[in-house]
């Protein structure tokens, strides 16, 4: 029944980044430490989080070929399902454009920004 | 909580509704069943009962109201009533906070309920990260969650594929003589059929997985000293008990796989006086086979990457040394949604009463029950609780 907010408030500039084709993460202002997903806080300490530009470049951490979906993406199985390590520290889920046995853990991937669903979510592909 | 030890809290009943998938009834209906069935076999009045503690049902969704209704719906009257929500902990979670409840003179018998129809309809939505972050992402639920964690568990350790067979065996032995269990899932398997079981998020198979299903549990708690007023003879202490919630928020232990278990088991053994070595039996939160393996490592009982190793050198079956979840547990039983946590408290309860029948443990004198809810994003699972529990001799 989980359907995506169009526009979540605490996430918007990430949204809206999107759309402009730049990855948006939230630092903390004190260490410059980096979280995903969006939060209220810091989970670093409490001075606060300010928006800045990420790489878009990050690195497989874990990978599923999942051959189960959300509605929305049930005609899309099976897809290479992954945790990735984003240049900028946290983990991010997303999907990965690529045949499932050509990944390997620890490989190189960055944002598909040519991918449709992009927009919506970042899709990562093996870095050029 | 400290106040366990004394053996103070008493529980003096259980009850259950046999799991069925897709039922076709409500949470309210199968409730009612399971409390039926408890005030006939502890002979307690409903109108003696003062205070209700129930975990939310997927299939009532987002009903803002759900506790009272279900006590309504009941025909209780209760002056301390609250629906926990921490997932599969809250069945624990509700004996302990009835404990709590009790001390504190905010009530005097407490029913414990468990139920949820999820497999009839899930109405159920978790908005937050869930929604916003992780299905836009193309994540399905648990499954995608366990299969990720599986496979940083692979990265590392190696999955024990061969004790992960053992576990699917030895849970579905329970199951087969568990009457109470799904009837799609009392059909015996080998080691061979759980290897060769359809992958369904690599490297989760189908049979490392619950099913989802229909179905209630009913336990009544109370202080020891109105249950010897009232006549009790068999009484079921929780000794220790200890609960994590949004375990290592900022990852300070820079590990993924690592759990709130690794908090709460040390002080639950820490508050008893136990340790691993002294537990009976095993009454742990199944939702996958994995689960177990990071349980075992993670709250003493063998060191990271050994999970397998310890599956495979002790017999885990109602007549080994170490039993777990003799009933099938939720693997093998099936999950009633919010209600799965029953499955296990409630196998737990009649294996200490000395009710289990054919699969009746020989030493059932103690037992280490667990809980697992609600999943981190990108991460383990978020809140983990034990609870140890001695019997009156």
């Amino acid at each position: 029944m989980s359907e995506t907010t169009p526009l979540p408030d605490l996430g918007a500039p990430f949204i809206q980044g999107l759309r402009e084709r730049r990855l948006m993460l939230q630092f903390d202002r004190r260490t410059g430490q980096a979280q995903f997903y969006p939060r209220p806080q810091s989970l670093y300490g409490e001075a606060g989080v300010e928006w800045r530009q990420a790489s878009g470049r990050g690195t497989l951490f874990a990978l599923s070929l999942s051959r189960v979906a959300p509605p929305h993406l049930q005609h899309a199985v099976p897809y290479p399902l992954a945790l990735v390590r984003l240049a900028e520290g946290p983990r991010m889920l997303a999907r990965v454009q690529a045949p499932y046995e050509a990944l390997r853990i620890g490989q190189a991937v960055e944002v598909d920004w040519d991918h449709p669903d992009t927009p919506s979510f970042p899709v990562f592909k093996p870095a050029a | 909580m400290k106040t366990l030890s004394d053996r103070g809290i008493a529980i003096v009943g259980y009850a259950e509704t046999k799991l069925v998938r897709r039922s076709g009834r409500t949470a309210l209906s199968l409730a009612g069943e399971a409390v039926d069935r408890l005030l006939e076999r502890t002979g307690v009045e409903r109108s003696r009962i003062d205070g209700f503690a129930t975990t939310l049902a997927m299939s009532e969704g987002g009903n803002p109201f759900y506790s009272n209704l279900l006590a309504e719906g009941l025909g209780l009257s209760v002056t301390w009533c609250q629906a926990t929500e921490i997932g599969g902990a809250s069945s624990g979670g509700n004996i302990a906070r009835a404990a709590a409840a009790i001390q504190a003179g905010l009530c005097d018998i407490v029913l414990c309920l468990a139920s949820d129809a999820v497999s009839t309809v899930d109405r159920s939505v978790q908005s937050g990260h869930r929604t916003e972050y992780a299905d836009p992402a193309g994540y399905a639920g648990p499954l995608s969650a366990f299969a990720l964690l599986s496979n940083v568990y692979d990265q590392r350790h190696g999955l024990p594929h061969e004790a992960l067979a053992k576990l699917a065996v030895t849970q579905r032995q329970g199951a087969l003589l568990n009457e109470n269990a799904c009837e799609v899932l009392r059909k015996p398997i080998t080691e061979r059929d759980y290897l060769a079981s359809r992958v369904v998020a690599d490297p989760l198979r189908m049979l490392d997985c619950v099913m989802r299903c229909d179905g209630a549990s009913a336990v009544l708690v109370m202080s020891t000293r109105r249950a010897r007023e009232m006549g009790f003879r068999k009484l079921v202490h929780p000794v220790a008990y200890a609960e994590r919630i949004n375990f290592d928020p900022a990852e300070a232990c820079g590990d993924m796989l690592s759990s709130g278990f690794t908090d709460v088991g040390p002080r639950a053994f820490a508050s008893a006086g136990w340790k691993p070595s002294d537990v009976k039996m095993l009454h742990w939160y199944d939702d996958f086979l994995i689960a177990l393996i990071l349980q075992l490592e993670q709250t003493g009982f063998c060191d990271p990457g050994e999970g397998g190793a310890f599956v495979m050198a002790h017999d885990m079956t109602h007549a080994g040394e170490l039993p777990l979840n003799t009933g099938g547990g939720q693997i093998s039983a099936g999950q009633p949604g919010l209600a799965g946590g029953g499955v296990n408290l409630v196998e737990c309860l009649r294996q200490m009463f000395g009710e289990a029948g054919a699969r009746q443990v020989r030493d059932a004198g103690n037992a280490m029950l667990t809980g697992i809810g609600v999943l981190q994003y990108a991460r383990n699972w978020g809140t983990s609780s034990v609870m140890l529990l001695e019997r009156s001799e």
